[in-house]
């Protein structure tokens, strides 16, 4: 199996400025040395509590944040992210037609009956009607949303996706649906998954492998069933004995 | 954000902005088609002639007829108002935009050139490009107009810093969206209701400014009538005429009122 995704050791830091104009800029360092991969169609969990530096590991991966160290992606990878909240990552002043197909302009689909067609089949895909298309973000559920959210992440036939905690922002019931159909694509279309969480039982429902991340360092790695029966590090015992 | 079904439900200010305005907005409309009377036709025999039947407002000290002056007045103070808020917001937002969402050291250096202009009262800075560039209507126009940048740049500012940092924002970049298609095509509308909002209140502080600058007598140029320059001539003869002060005083009254009931409404 090749890997669709290598960090090696990434190293990203901050520059907090201070309020005042003569401030001095402080130097915070959030990840250090970190190394992971993700393989072509596995889902590989990133877990660690808040500040931890699973969000800023997703930035580095897509560039949003300046760093050191490699970070390799394979050609089709084409990454796209899923993020937290479905309210913020959808623009609310636009209908999901004209969000879902802009995506493909961009993407460069010249012709506006194959965008049509091709934003009804990815809402579709994802378990909504096209009705949707005429509908605004705010008229949707956050369920609804974040599965709006997905087949917008979708529209450019990505390989690798980030999921920056899809389903922390929903309702339990609901949560369950969403990771069922992330799975679902997944198997589908044969997708690699970055999933970040803090939950851990939803992490060994849904991945192949697992990372435990504390303070920007990796502590442990493995596959679920092991990392949990089996600790290696003190944080992942206390990780585990605060759910069980 | 408020929908805009439900916009016009139990918002009074909203319907009684909307309603005043209207109504002036006819008036000039009115005006423009026909004025009861040529406003700049002079008569002696009707000088200072009380409200009548043929002349409802009454005529001036020219023996013009008030009633068409203030129709003709209050559609050039409105003019000037219009393409002072223009290009107020047409500049404010394209350095609003630009400062908010690239930030650094762009930002830093317009924003304090956008301080010093602020600091200045607007109406003397309008009085300082005035006297350069002489007196007139449009000379007015750009005159207000850029002494309103500043504050419409600063509203636009503050929104796309608040937007600029949403995961939509985010996403269209992974998307491929260029900086241009986030700012104006995404950002921009999201910042429509306190834009509309601010754009009224700029619609009441210039026609303020133009009434007051007429006042002054370095707005609109004699003949043509505006709110502030009858109210500048009307001032000699407050005893002997005073429906000549009242009418056009009313007409700013109506068009203040209606644009700052009409911001109040729409910032619900």
């Amino acid at each position: 199996m090749s890997e669709i995704l290598k960090v090696e050791d990434l190293n990203v830091s901050f520059r907090n400025k201070g309020k005042g104009f003569f401030d001095r800029a402080i130097q915070k360092q959030v990840l250090f040395d970190v190394s992971l991969s993700v393989n072509e169609g596995e889902i590989v969990g990133l877990v660690g509590e808040s500040g931890s530096g699973k969000s800023t590991i997703a930035k580095a991966v897509l560039g949003l944040v300046p760093c050191t160290g490699t970070v390799t992606l394979s050609d089709g990878a084409n990454p796209r992210m899923i993020f937290q909240d479905p309210a913020g990552s959808l623009d609310p002043s636009k209908k999901l037609s004209f969000l879902l197909e802009e995506a493909l302009l961009l993407a460069g689909e010249k012709d506006r009956e194959t965008r049509r067609k091709k934003a009804a089949e990815k809402l579709e895909m994802v378990g909504l009607s096209r009705e949707f298309l005429g509908r605004y973000p705010r008229e949707l559920s956050g369920g609804q949303r974040q599965r709006a959210a997905i087949a917008l992440a979708l529209m450019q036939e990505p390989g690798f996706l980030i999921a920056d905690e899809p389903v922390s922002a929903l309702d339990v019931t609901i949560q369950a649906q969403v990771l069922e159909l992330l799975n679902d694509l997944q198997e589908k279309m044969g997708l690699s998954i970055l999933f970040i969480s803090h939950d851990l039982r939803v992490v060994y429902h849904m991945c192949d492998r697992v990372v435990i991340l504390r303070q920007g360092r990796v502590v442990e790695e493995g596959i679920p069933e092991e990392v949990y029966r089996n600790p290696q590090s003190e944080y992942t015992r206390l990780l585990l004995s605060s759910i069980s | 954000m408020s929908k805009p079904g439900i916009l016009f439900k139990k918002n009074t200010n909203l319907i009684a902005g909307a309603v005043l305005i209207g109504f002036m907005l006819i008036f000039m409309l009115a005006g423009i088609i026909r004025t009861p009377y040529d406003p700049n036709a002079m008569d002696a025999s009707l000088k200072f002639a009380r409200m009548s039947g043929s002349h409802p407002f009454g005529c001036d000290n020219f023996g013009r007829d008030i009633l068409s002056r203030v129709m003709d007045g209050s559609l050039s103070t409105f003019k000037v108002a219009l393409g002072t808020v223009f290009i107020g917001t047409f500049f404010g937002i394209l350095i609003g935009a630009s400062t908010g969402y690239f930030g650094g050291a762009f930002d830093e250096i317009l924003m304090r050139i956008n301080d010093a202009v602020f600091a200045f009262p607007s109406i003397l800075l309008a009085l300082l490009f005035i006297s350069l560039m002489g007196g007139g209507t449009y000379q007015v126009m750009i005159a207000l107009g850029i002494a309103f940048i500043p504050s419409f740049a600063r509203i636009v500012r503050a929104e796309f810093l608040k937007q600029k940092n949403m995961d939509y924002v985010k996403s269209l970049r992974l998307l491929g969206a260029s900086h241009f298609r986030i700012m104006f095509i995404h950002i921009l509308p999201n910042t429509l209701t306190v834009l509309l909002s601010s754009i009224m209140i700029g619609f009441n502080n210039a026609v303020l400014a133009e009434a007051s600058m007429s006042f002054l007598g370095i707005g609109v140029q004699p003949p043509d009538p505006s709110l502030g320059r009858m109210l500048s001539e009307a001032q000699a003869y407050l005893y002997k005429a005073p429906y000549y002060a009242i009418f056009p005083g009313l007409a700013i009254i109506l068009l203040i009122l209606g644009f700052s009931l009409l911001s109040d409404g729409i910032s619900k």
